[in-house]
């Protein structure tokens, strides 16, 4: 880790439930990394529990611990870990396939009484194989006092970010705003497209539609896009257009709505196919138009559809 | 009627419709307007792809309507496949509101 010279306390740390916990507020260790997990060269800020920052070079997601414990932690495939420790040398190796725990492992060999004393240096070094996702990692820490290594290493993690350089900032920011546009170009592209087939649907509905009209209907569609069937019972009714629902009305000789039937298909199918469909059920088969529509009185009357229904 | 463009029910190929020249015409609706299939009603694997469409769509609830008329303004509902009609649309399931 890179804790160049600072001191930092604990906070909560996720992964695997550690064997040792630290004392909360304590006051640790000083200590130095090297080399860490991730991108080398990238900037990172560490402020510790007394306030202190560190900077160091490492990549990690949103906390150094964190990302360090992770990856011990989750070598659940083909490893070979060794972490050497000087002047002591310790290696785990975990078998391909197993689970077991390698910072587990590690950490107790570490109190087992292979680090004691006031001052050590450590140097700890993973390696895992590719497919494992693992990568090689390295540091080194010093000056440990009296505590354990391992209770110093597996301290719960300090608030990490990644700290940029305005420029770098500004680059990142202008990547995102051109994704942003790119993503937003996208859109208005398949919105476009999405209408234009809609468009194209509708003006096939329609076209099928006026093949079954009379030329009286196309003329009533035409000026007012709504068109009247009179049924076999003699009854009349205006196929308005405004609407999927409920754009089917009984009328009087006035054309004054007595009735209004809701009744559609599927609503991705384009207006003038609905028409059409009612149409032809209305022409074809009035009574189980009427068992499938839901009428709707208007002005007092009685329901047609059960007239209709009695006398079928 | 002016001439109506479809496809073959057999291999898609572009058609076009004409009543009273031996083709039938099935007009499926659906989400991007109808598809129109033109099929030769003297051929048998025609016929046998249009009854193949018809019984399809009717399994799921399609109805099939017989349309007449010199401007095809008259529909009549169809109870099973006939390969002398000549024009037919198929629509979805009609549900109450």
């Amino acid at each position: 880790m890179p804790l160049d010279g600072g001191t930092f306390t604990a906070g909560p740390v996720v992964a695997e439930p550690r064997p040792f916990v630290p004392e909360p507020g304590e006051i640790l260790h000083t200590a130095t990394v090297e080399d860490l997990v991730g991108q080398p060269g990238t900037e990172i800020s560490i402020t510790a529990g007394d306030g202190s920052s560190l900077i160091g070079t490492q990549i990690s997601t949103d906390s150094l611990w964190q990302s360090w414990n992770l990856t011990l932690t989750n070598t659940t495939s083909s490893t070979s870990n060794s972490i050497q420790l000087h002047p002591q040398s310790v290696t785990q190796n975990v078998a391909t396939g197993t689970t077991e725990i390698v910072w587990r492992q590690w950490n107790n060999s570490i109190v087992t009484g292979s680090v004691t004393g006031s001052s050590v240096d450590l140097s700890i070094t993973t390696t895992a194989s590719a497919s494992a996702g693992l990568i090689t990692t390295g540091s080194s820490a010093t000056s440990f006092n009296h505590t354990p290594v391992w209770n110093a290493w597996n301290r719960p993690a300090p608030h990490v970010w990644q700290q940029m350089d305005p420029a770098e900032r500004a680059a990142h920011e202008e990547t995102e705003r051109a994704a942003y546009e790119e993503r937003q170009a996208q859109y208005r592209v398949q919105r476009e497209e999405d209408r234009a087939k809609k468009a194209e649907a509708a003006e096939k509905a329609e076209k099928l539609l006026l093949t079954c009209l009379t030329a009286e209907q196309r003329m009533e569609w035409r000026t007012r896009k709504c068109f009247y069937v009179t049924t076999r019972t003699g009854r009349r009714y205006r196929f308005d257009s405004n609407s999927y629902q409920g754009n089917v009305k009984l009328v009087n000789r006035d054309d004054m709505v007595l009735s209004t039937f809701c009744i559609h298909l599927p609503h991705h199918i384009p207006l003038c196919d609905h028409l059409l469909a009612q149409k032809l059920m209305l022409e074809a088969d009035e009574p189980t138009f009427m068992r499938i529509a839901n009428e709707a009185v208007r002005g007092g009357n009685g329901r047609v559809s059960d007239l209709i229904l009695a006398a079928a | 009627m002016e001439n109506i463009a479809g496809t073959s029910p057999l291999d898609g190929s572009p058609r076009t419709y004409q009543p009273g020249t031996g083709f039938g015409l099935i007009e499926q609706m659906g989400p991007e307007g109808d598809t129109k299939s033109i099929w030769d009603r003297n051929n048998e694997d025609e016929v046998a792809a249009a009854r193949d469409t018809y019984e399809k769509l009717t399994k799921k609830g399609y109805r099939a309507y017989h349309v007449t008329g010199s401007e095809g303004e008259k529909g009549e509902p169809m109870s099973e496949f006939d390969p002398k009609v000549e024009r037919m649309i198929l629509v979805p399931p009609l549900q109450g509101g």
